[in-house]
Order: structure tokens, then sequence, then C-alpha cells
């Protein structure tokens, strides 16, 4: 799927962006300075932060459905981007939830 | 190559967090610098400067990212994806219902490689679309 998005980014496709939310960055453990992070860290994922406003919408979501911060981080980043992403999940009924609680059209897919 | 590729991500890497800034001449086509000012005047977007440099970072990233796959695959050519896990792929991501026939994405990637050698999964997409039409 990494391939696929970066032909797409390649050519300019818009919104085929790999995109990690910065606390499911912190979750899997993704330490950056660690030198086995050094092939994830070279795709060039973005890592969008959480403060401010998105910290708010994060934070409603975690009350709403009490799911992880990381989850709730990714539900805040969909709502941002709008548009039709896709979300890649080893928990496809909690996305679903958020999804479904922000009125937002993602593709969830199970890895 | 490798080391070049290198120095380009920590220089993207660098540029997220850095604050020192370089005048530079850029050769902008008239029109449109006058469409980024406007846009700019209207509220649609920062300064002209702003929306140049956000262009620019994500065209080296998606430069970048593909030149990182493709350096990876050299050296581990088993990594690369067939061109129909790559039709899968992007059917999935899609949402299309192609994703449910991965004997039609086959036989698309087979008919679509024959065609153009260097067909990409998007090509394999619209062949196979094309063929759950006319069947």
């Amino acid at each position: 799927m990494v391939d696929v998005l970066a032909t797409r980014g390649r050519r300019g496709v818009p919104h085929s962006a790999l995109i990690v939310p910065a606390a499911v960055q912190v979750e899997a453990g993704w330490d950056r300075g660690a030198a086995r992070s050094g092939p994830l860290n070279r795709l060039r994922a973005q890592r969008p932060g959480l403060d401010g406003p998105g910290a708010d919408r994060a934070a409603a979501i975690v009350a709403a459905l009490g799911v992880s911060v990381a989850d709730a981080h990714v539900g805040q980043v969909l709502a941002d981007i709008g548009g039709a992403p896709a979300v890649l999940t080893s928990d496809p009924h909690d996305m679903g939830r958020i999804a479904a609680e922000l009125g937002v059209e993602a593709r969830i897919i199970t890895i | 190559m490798r080391a070049r590729l290198d120095r380009l991500l920590d220089l993207l890497d660098r540029s997220e967090s850095e604050r020192d800034a370089a005048s530079t001449s850029v050769r902008l086509p008239v029109a449109l610098r006058d469409a980024a000012a406007l846009a700019a005047e209207m509220g649609l977007t920062g300064s002209a400067s702003e929306l140049t440099v956000t262009g620019l970072r994500r065209s080296l990233e998606a430069l970048a990212q593909r030149a990182v796959l493709d350096a990876h695959y050299e050296r581990v050519p088993r990594a690369r994806p067939s061109l129909v896990e790559l039709a899968q792929a992007a059917a999935e991501l899609d949402g299309s219902a192609l994703a449910a026939r991965p004997d039609l994405l086959a036989r698309a990637a087979a008919a679509v490689v024959a065609l153009r050698p260097g067909a990409d999964a998007d090509d394999v997409l619209l062949y196979a679309a094309g063929l759950a039409a006319v069947a």
C-alpha cells in the first residue's frame, strides 16, 4: 500500500500521503532515533502532532467512545483531512466506531 | 546514489524544524506568482513563500518516498510487490469492488503489462474495471 501511495504521490495525485499520527507513533514504539527505525524513518510518513483544537477533539473522542489516545488521534486526523481516507488498522471495530461518530467516510482496512 | 538519497532525506528532515531561511531567486510564470499573491490576499493560504515552501516540500517528499522504495527493492528484490499485489492494494485503498475480484485483477495485470511494460497499479485497476464492465 505504501508503494501505491508513493507512485500516486510522485504523479501528484492529491490525498496520496502516508500519515502516522504522532500518538500512533508513540504507541507503536517508533523511536526515530533508534537504529532499527531506519527503514521506517525513510518512508517519509507525515506525522501530525496533537495539540490545541486537535487535542480537544481527540479528548472528546476518548470521552465519547473510550478508545485509546492513539485511536482518538487517528480520528482527529480523519476529521481534519476530510475526503475519504483509508485507515490501516488491526482494530477495525474501534476505527469503525470512530469514523461513525465523526461522520467520516473512511475505508477501514484490516492489517 | 545511496549517499545522495540519504543526504536528501536528511535535508528534508532538517527542513521540518529549521527556522533559518534563505532568499532564493526562482523564476515563476508571472500569472502563477500573481495567483499565489491573490490567494494570499483572499485569505485562502498563507504567503506566497509559504505556499512555495509547502508545494516544494510536498513534491520532494513524494519523490524521496518513491526513491526510497526503489532503492529498497534494488537491495532486496524479493520485497518488490508484483503488479497484481499492487493492484490489489490500490483497490483496497480506494474501496473499489475490484478488491474482491483477485481473478480479474490478475487477468488485467497480465494484459496491461503486455501492452505497457511500465504499467502501474492504477493502469491495472482501469483495465480491470473495463473487463468487469463488459463481463
